[in-house]
């Protein structure tokens, strides 16, 4: 359960999220990184926060993905209800004939993917404290 | 509460000068006056409006949502309450409405949208909406807009389009060619009606994630709600309006929430086989604290009306289908019995495995069909909206979109083909 004690960590491939975001890890290559990546922590007793799903997109089309993961002092074992989510999105992407990469998409269409991501997790974000700027997107696909 | 929606039937739109019902079922639309009621001319730096008829071939893509022309008569209260309309309560006295026609909001709000809806060929035979007559209203913002304000305006424009429609088509001397009536007693009174017949209540799950994953109730986000009570006569009135249209093949556009068929097949059977008690409404959030607090809060509201059965329907996949089986496993854990209305994302060949979540206690399943299955759209011969982003739509992917404007897709960019209320044209027949 989440507590104003625990301690926060959020995993991302949307490097927009730099500097809006606190306790930020980004890291490289597709969605299916930043899964396993947060697999490893919870695999040491972090939880994660919200569904690893989120968003109606498949790995076919959606390059970006955050999950944030938060602790207490002396979580030392895996949280099942998180294995096992993070296990359902881990094999969504795994059994993905297509798992898309950052920069594979023309300029204004990863920033509208990456703006995407963002506002999915954004009240979850809020609602951890983790939030510490805002994204914004404006028509005009000059504006990439 | 009881509601009556008299109903002129639609069968073909043509513009002219005056916006009224003709002779035969012929809606007839003045352009520039259904446009001058839509126009946000501080968002749109373009508004135009095309009609799209069944058997055309006309491609309507990308469509944002789909609105059947609704107006209030005769009373204070306003249809699409909160968004629109003031915020009094909607549901019962008359309802006039266009069947037979719709409004269609088609706009590139992000670089990647879909839905499609082929008025002809191969992919209408999965959309609901080709065998409407559509009012497309085709909308493009000014630059410089921040996009939520753009996606609310191309809702807002739909919406009014459909009451413009409603009510001047009224004024103008339509009249109703038949009247359908619904009514449900009070609480005190629906808990001895039927003796002998099973307590049975709905549980509406919405889609409520963020951005193009919105849904509206009275005009407030569906991420803020807590699960509540809703008159089913209150949906047939625009209480519900969408915000939602990625993966369009199990959104529900506000033409099927105006026209729930899990809701009319409960008044069927209401007094039949079944004592229909209510509406629940749920929403399907991304942090797993929510769905906690919207699925416990949603069972108990249904254990405190005491019903024996609990049907409940999701909207999309992947992160709801959490939801989806935590309400059933709650419902069950009490005895509540479950059927649930879902879809499948089961692979290209149907193989693999359909939800991203399952429950031993989830044995009476209804199915909405597979989204991943492929289909080729042929070309047609005009295209409302653009095309440019095909190749990135959900369910789409390289190559999509063809040299000869074939498209080559997952049903999943079909918008309704996959609904999980019911609102499609998919079944499956055992031999």
């Amino acid at each position: 359960m989440f507590a104003s004690s625990s301690v926060c960590m959020c995993v991302s491939n949307n490097s927009d999220l730099a500097g809006k975001v606190r306790a930020l890890v980004l890291c490289d290559g597709s969605a299916l990184s930043v899964i396993k990546k947060a697999r490893d922590y919870v695999h040491v007793g972090w939880r994660i926060a919200a569904n690893p799903l989120y968003g109606n997109f498949k790995p076919n089309q959606q390059p970006y993905r955050t999950i944030l993961l938060y602790r207490q002092d002396g979580d030392g074992t895996a949280d099942i209800e998180s294995l096992t989510l993070i296990e359902n999105a881990l094999r969504v992407f795994e059994d993905a004939q297509i798992v898309r990469v950052p920069g594979e998409y023309p300029a204004a269409t990863e920033k509208d993917f990456r703006y995407l991501d963002f506002v999915l997790m954004e009240e979850t974000l809020k609602t951890f404290g983790v939030l510490s700027g805002s994204l914004s997107r404006v028509t005009g696909r000059d504006s990439a | 509460m009881k509601l009556e929606l008299l109903k002129a039937k639609v069968k073909n739109v043509v513009w002219g000068e005056k916006t009224a019902m003709l002779a035969g079922g012929v809606l007839q639309v003045n352009k520039e006056d259904l446009l001058a009621a839509v126009n946000e001319v501080q968002n749109f730096k373009k508004i135009s409006a095309e009609i799209a008829r069944p058997g055309e071939s006309v491609r309507i893509v990308p469509v944002k949502d789909v609105i059947e022309p609704r107006c209030k008569v005769g009373d204070e209260s306003e249809v699409f309450p909160g968004m629109i309309g003031d915020v009094e309560s909607v549901g019962s006295g008359q309802t006039f409405v266009l069947e037979g026609a719709a409004v269609v909001t088609c706009g590139k709000i992000v670089g990647f949208q879909e839905g499609i809806v082929d008025m002809s060929g191969t992919g209408a035979d999965y959309t609901p909406f080709s065998k409407t007559n559509n009012v497309v209203l085709v909308i493009e913002p000014k630059d410089g807009i921040e996009i939520y304000e753009y996606e609310k305006a191309c809702r807002i424009a739909g919406l009014r389009a459909a009451v413009y429609l409603a009510t001047a088509a009224l004024e103008a001397g339509a009249k109703a060619d038949e009247t359908e009536t619904y009514e449900l007693p009070s609480f005190a009174k629906a808990m001895t009606a039927h003796p002998g017949l099973p307590k049975v209540a709905y549980l509406y799950m919405l889609q409520t994630q963020g951005l193009l994953h919105d849904t509206y109730v009275y005009g407030l986000d569906g991420k803020k709600i807590i699960p509540s009570l809703i008159h089913p006569n209150e949906t047939m009135d625009g209480a519900i309006v969408s915000g939602n249209c990625v993966s369009a093949c199990d959104k529900n556009s506000t033409y099927v929430h105006q026209n729930n068929p899990v809701i009319k097949a409960l008044y069927d059977r209401h007094g039949k086989d079944i004592n229909f008690i209510g509406v629940i409404i749920t929403n399907e959030n991304v942090t797993l604290a929510e769905k906690r607090r919207s699925s416990a809060y949603s069972i108990k509201l249904a254990e405190m009306l005491g019903v024996d059965g609990l049907v409940i329907s999701e909207e999309g996949f992947g992160n709801p289908d959490a939801d989806l089986i935590m309400n059933c496993r709650r419902a069950e854990k009490i005895g509540i019995k479950t059927v649930l209305i879902t879809d499948e994302f089961a692979g290209r060949d149907g193989g693999s495995q359909s939800l991203a979540d399952a429950a031993k206690e989830a044995d009476a399943v209804v199915t909405g069909g597979n989204a991943n299955m492929m289909i080729v759209l042929p070309p047609l011969e005009k295209v409302i909206g653009y095309t440019d982003y095909v190749d990135v739509i959900a369910g789409g992917f390289d190559g999509s979109l063809r040299a000869d404007g074939s498209i080559e897709v997952e049903l999943q960019a079909i918008t309704g083909a996959t609904c999980e209320l019911g609102f499609n044209k998919l079944g499956a027949k055992t031999w």
